[in-house]
Order: C-alpha cells, then sequence, then structure tokens
C-alpha cells in the first residue's frame, strides 16, 4: 500500500477533478485507506464553501453609467456595406439549399408528368376512340359486343 | 446543410452573446453582461489586490473599457468568463505593481482599522479570517487559488493566465491550500 506522502499532493488536484481518470481511480482506491487525505479534503470542502457564500461586490451607480456611455459611443455605426457582408453568408447557405429543394421536386414532377405522358401515348387506341366516339349507339367501349358489331359494318362500307 | 454554426469547445451562451456583441457593438448586450458579470469580477480584483475600495472602482472600469476596446480581437478558444478574469487578472496585478512603486504596501491588514471592499459583503468572521490568512501566503499561491476557487477556471487555462505549465498550477494551488490549512488552524478556527 503506497503511503500518504505519495499521495498527498495529489489529494488537490483529484479534488479539483483535474486527475487524469485512471489516477482519478487510484486514489478514489488510496481515499478508503487514508485518513489524513480525508482531512485534506474536508479542510479543501470548508474552503471552497466559504468563497461559494461570496456573492459578489456591486459596482458603484457612476462606474456603470460611465461604461454604458462607452458601449453606446463604441457602438459601430449602422453601414449597408457591413449589413450586406454579414448577411452574405447567411442567405447563400439558405439560397442553395432552396436551389437544391426547387430542382428535385422539378425533377420528381417531371419524371412522374413525362411517364404518365408516354403511357398514354398508345396510337391504335386514340383511333378507335375517334372513330367510335360519333357513334350512335353511344359510349363504345374497347372489348365490347358493340365494337365488334361496328368494326365488321366499318370493314364492309370500305370495301 | 448546416443551418447553425458549428460550436467550438468554448461556446457557451454568455461566448456566443460576446461574440454577437463583437459583431454589432450593441450596447444593450453589453450592458446584459455587465450586470452579470460585474459583481463577480470586482470580488475577484478585490481578492487579488485587498486593496481600497477607489482602487477597485478604477480597476473594474479600466477591465471593462478593455472589453469594449478588444470585443473584436475576442477569439472563442475559451470561454468569455475565462477571458474577462483573465483581464481582471492582468490588470490588477499591474495595478499592484505601480502601487508599489508609488508607496510601501503592507501586506499584514488589521481588520478591525481597515475597512476592505470585502467588508461590504462579509458577514461571517470565517471569510474575513480566510482573507486574512490568503494575505500572508505567496502571492502566486494566492492567485492560482483564487482563480480556482473564485473564478472556478481549469488548471490548463490559470496555467495560460499566469504563463506557468499544468503541474507548477498544481503544486502552487496544492500548497497554497496546505499554507492555509496551517495559518487558519493555528489561529484556533479548526478547518478553514
Amino acid at each position: 500500500m503506497e503511503s500518504h506522502e505519495t499521495w498527498e499532493k495529489r489529494s488537490s488536484t483529484y479534488f479539483d477533478g483535474e486527475l487524469e481518470e485512471a489516477e482519478q481511480v487510484l486514489f478514489s482506491a488510496h481515499l478508503k485507506n487514508c485518513r489524513l487525505c480525508e482531512e485534506d479534503l474536508a479542510s479543501f470542502r470548508n474552503t471552497r464553501q466559504v468563497f461559494r457564500n461570496f456573492t459578489g461586490i456591486p459596482v458603484s451607480k457612476e462606474i456603470k453609467h460611465n461604461l454604458f456611455e462607452s458601449a453606446k459611443a463604441a457602438e459601430d455605426p449602422f453601414t449597408f456595406r457591413q449589413w450586406l457582408q454579414e448577411s452574405i453568408p447567411f442567405y447563400k447557405t439558405r439560397f442553395r439549399f432552396a436551389v437544391e429543394f426547387i430542382s428535385l421536386i422539378a425533377g420528381i414532377t417531371l419524371g412522374v408528368l413525362g411517364f404518365e405522358f408516354f403511357e398514354d401515348e398508345k396510337p391504335n387506341q386514340v383511333q378507335r376512340n375517334e372513330v367510335y366516339s360519333t357513334s350512335l349507339f353511344g359510349p363504345v367501349f374497347p372489348g365490347s359486343l358493340t365494337e365488334s358489331y361496328l368494326e365488321m359494318e366499318f370493314t364492309r362500307n370500305e370495301k | 446543410m448546416n443551418w447553425k454554426r458549428k460550436e467550438g469547445p468554448a461556446q457557451d451562451k454568455d461566448t456566443q452573446l460576446f461574440l454577437e456583441y463583437g459583431k454589432t457593438g450593441d450596447p444593450t448586450i453589453f450592458n446584459r453582461l455587465f450586470r452579470k458579470y460585474s459583481p463577480k469580477t470586482k470580488a475577484l480584483i478585490a481578492l487579488l489586490a485587498g486593496l481600497e475600495k477607489m482602487d477597485t472602482e478604477d480597476i473594474i472600469q479600466k477591465v471593462f473599457m478593455k472589453v469594449i476596446e478588444k470585443r473584436k480581437e475576442f477569439i472563442p478558444t475559451a470561454k468569455f468568463s475565462t477571458w474577462l478574469y483573465t483581464i481582471s487578472f492582468n490588470t490588477t496585478l499591474t495595478h499592484i505593481r505601480n502601487r508599489k512603486d508609488m508607496e510601501t504596501f503592507d501586506n499584514e491588514r488589521d481588520a478591525v482599522n481597515t475597512r476592505t471592499p470585502m467588508d461590504d459583503t462579509l458577514g461571517a468572521e470565517r471569510q474575513k479570517h480566510l482573507i486574512l490568512a490568503m494575505e500572508q501566503i505567496s502571492p502566486r499561491q494566492k492567485e492560482a487559488f483564487i482563480l480556482r476557487e473564485f473564478a472556478g477556471i481549469s488548471y490548463q487555462d490559470i496555467g495560460e493566465i499566469m504563463n506557468l505549465s499544468k503541474s507548477a498550477v498544481e503544486s502552487l494551488i496544492f500548497h497554497g491550500r496546505q499554507n492555509l490549512k496551517k495559518i487558519l488552524g493555528s489561529r484556533g478556527h479548526g478547518k478553514s
């Protein structure tokens, strides 16, 4: 077991939480068996408590007033150029984001519309619908008996 | 896409507020920080210097004037509070050095006859005796001890402020505490 003298100098550092992790563990183990180190830590705790009771000293109103006036005098005057320089990074990032977002949405939208457009493009069916839309029989659905009858009439007339 | 500025290790709220002050120079931000930090800064100066009331007011005015002047030079590698206490520390030491050149400075103070700024807030006898005991340890030990106990600054930062290595700071604080324990023990106050 290491003696108190070996660890004594580390008690203050341990108390401040500044020891390396490994040393912290070793010191904690040493503390269980060393009354002198425990007394040292108790003394440090008492001193810290005394300091914690210091609430601070208020500054006089005159000094406060002088300093505030100095701060007001030191305020940078507004310039458009300065505002622009400070704002550009802010808007640059957001502009880039907006452009990327809009591009993504536009790309998806165009993709969906393009797909639907080419999907609908079936020449035979369009022509068929055109032929049958003026039929006296009303709306003629592809594959129906009416369509078959009308097809027969159509080819017979052509002949 | 990152909407927020990436935070460095020391960007607490007050540091961010001070960075904003550095950009805009808005006096209301300065006022807010001043109201928060001035009492503790003044107490720190009083502890370091143990001076008469007028000197402490002079020092604190110098400290915050420097804060206003150097607001654009602030780099957030450390917290704003650490930066402020560094300025306070250096300004106080410079003031003490200049004062010593002009007159003899007596470290042994009679707490009954001489009022210090701390007397306005010190109710408990323990606090008064601690202040007196600190006047009897070496100045370097006292400075390191106060920066750690009162300002809560890390050993690393204390080393940068006092231009010392971390192990030197450890040693100063340890010996400062041990000496205080002996002084306060010999005065019959038991534990410090």
